[in-house]
């Protein structure tokens, strides 16, 4: 059941112009960004004196890059997952049919999972390229994707709850967009707000992925973002129990 | 057979304090044909998603095949029953028309290996077969409502609510259209069609429910008039 949903979300990104468009536009973007990073490590190279190699300089923040990019493409790709049915009059499909609420956002959940997981492979054939040249640093390497693909989860499952809620696209992407902000800018108003609200600094999106980019898995950390998933993932298949006007 | 296959009991819904339907009592036999008529906003998409557990009820019950939407351990047991076709088809544009049958019948969890025949036998029974691998976008509204009619077939329901079927169908299509609700009556599935025009429904069905002003009138049809009247000519002859 869950399988069908997700072999139908891909087919539906396969078939779609526009999830091309913007793939091709991430992959041109990161290009050049990737392209941008090694040059300017050239330029540095006997600046830097050995302290720093190529996983320090190029891979910590292109994976960062990366990640912020697809941020930007988060509301677009959730509003799309269930509001999208909704404008559309579409998922009267799935609510008609003999399938729990759970298992229809699992399948819609790990449909973005795997297009997530395509996108963070292609995206390291480029720091892989480096290996012709370099020495890489595999641990860093590794726990950046990790750290990566943990941080767009979690923002994937708070974009679908959001979803949930909404019945206006434009709409359902402004909100998103902004819950998404919040998220990232609550470490800033932390630091804002002073010693008092330090506490808010734990919510923030970002916060884990600083530690997982430098090479380090935090159990905390890990725990942090498997948390907002299964919060936001349980709180979406609760409201689209409860939704049953929406179609 | 089931006199009270679907009953309704006092329902009720409303909708930003306007009342759409109004303690609608409601009871139809198993393997009835039954038309849901009345003019446009008056409630009549509103009482097929009630039924299709697509909306909750403001007030009363609801009860199919002695199963309730409101109990959550017979939701999906009563999914199975319904086929529903909607007034505007549930499709995805960019799906084939296989593939989005093949997607509907993965759903209903139908064993893999029947899925291929069913999809079959539903495209020649609607004459899509021509229309297997086109782009569901690129096919007509008359053809896109054959699809819809398809889909709501595909695990062959016990139940098939169909909202305002006719639409965008030109007149042979109708006479197919017709020709499927005759066969389906001869399968002894209970079918429950909403239409706002009169005259396409008379031919099809048992009976006419007219919804107004949030209320339901039971209303023969013209043959059943003819033959009530025949029935009391003969009594009055006999007696």
């Amino acid at each position: 059941m869950i399988n069908s949903i997700i072999q139908h979300e891909l087919r539906q990104v396969i078939l779609s112009r526009k999830s091309w468009f913007c793939f091709a536009l991430l992959q041109t973007i990161l290009g050049c960004i990737f392209n941008w990073l090694v040059s300017k490590y050239l330029q540095n190279l006997t600046m830097l004196d050995g302290k720093y190699g190529v996983t320090e300089e190029i891979i910590h923040p292109y994976y960062a890059w990366f990640c912020l990019l697809v941020l930007l493409f988060v509301p677009m790709i959730t509003t799309q997952s269930i509001c999208g049915e909704k404008v559309n009059k579409t998922l009267v499909n799935y609510r008609i049919a003999p399938i729990s609420a759970a298992q229809f956002m699992l399948g819609k959940f790990l449909a973005i999972n795997v297009i997530l997981s395509v996108m963070l492979i292609t995206i390291s054939l480029a720091p892989l390229s480096i290996m012709l040249s370099a020495k890489l640093d595999w641990g860093q390497f590794l726990t950046s994707i990790l750290g990566a693909y943990l941080l767009l989860n979690a923002a994937f499952a708070i974009g679908l709850a959001c979803s949930t809620f909404m019945n206006n696209i434009a709409r359902s992407n402004i909100v998103i967009f902004f819950i998404l902000l919040m998220f990232v800018l609550f470490e800033w108003a932390a630091e804002y707000a002073g010693s008092h609200a330090i506490f808010l600094q734990s919510f923030g999106l970002l916060v884990p992925l600083k530690s997982f980019l430098a090479g380090i898995i935090n159990v905390k950390h890990t725990a942090y973002y498997l948390t907002i998933i299964l919060s936001f993932i349980c709180l979406a298949a609760w409201r689209y129990n409860k939704g049953v006007d929406d179609v | 057979m089931n006199s009270k296959y679907i009953l309704a009991d006092k329902l009720s819904y409303v909708i930003n304090s306007k009342t759409i339907l109004n303690s609608v009592d409601l009871a139809i036999a198993e393997g009835d044909c039954v038309a849901l008529v009345g003019a446009n906003g008056c409630g009549k998409t509103t009482l097929i998603k009630l039924l299709c557990g697509l909306l909750q009820p403001a007030t009363g019950s609801l009860h199919i095949a002695n199963l309730s939407h409101q109990n959550p351990a017979h939701r999906i047991l009563l999914k199975q029953l319904f086929g529903f076709a909607p007034d505007q088809p549930p499709l995805y544009p960019n799906d084939t028309v296989y593939s989005y049958l093949l997607f509907k019948a993965q759903l209903y969890l139908i064993p893999k290996t029947e899925i291929p025949t069913r999809i079959t036998t539903l495209l020649e029974r609607f004459a899509l077969s021509e229309y297997r691998n086109n782009r569901l976008h690129t096919l007509s509204k008359g053809t896109q409502q054959r699809v819809n009619l398809a889909q709501a077939l595909i695990h062959k329901p016990k139940i098939l609510i169909m909202d305002e079927p006719s639409n965008a169908l030109d007149p042979e299509q109708l006479a197919n259209f017709c020709d499927l609700i005759k066969t389906l009556r001869q399968e002894q599935i209970t079918i429950l069609i909403a239409s706002h025009d009169y005259n396409d429904m008379i031919p099809l069905c048992d009976y006419m429910l007219r919804i107004n002003a949030g209320q339901i009138n039971k209303i023969p049809t013209p043959l059943q008039k003819a033959a009530a009247e025949i029935t009391h000519d003969q009594f009055d002859y006999t007696t």
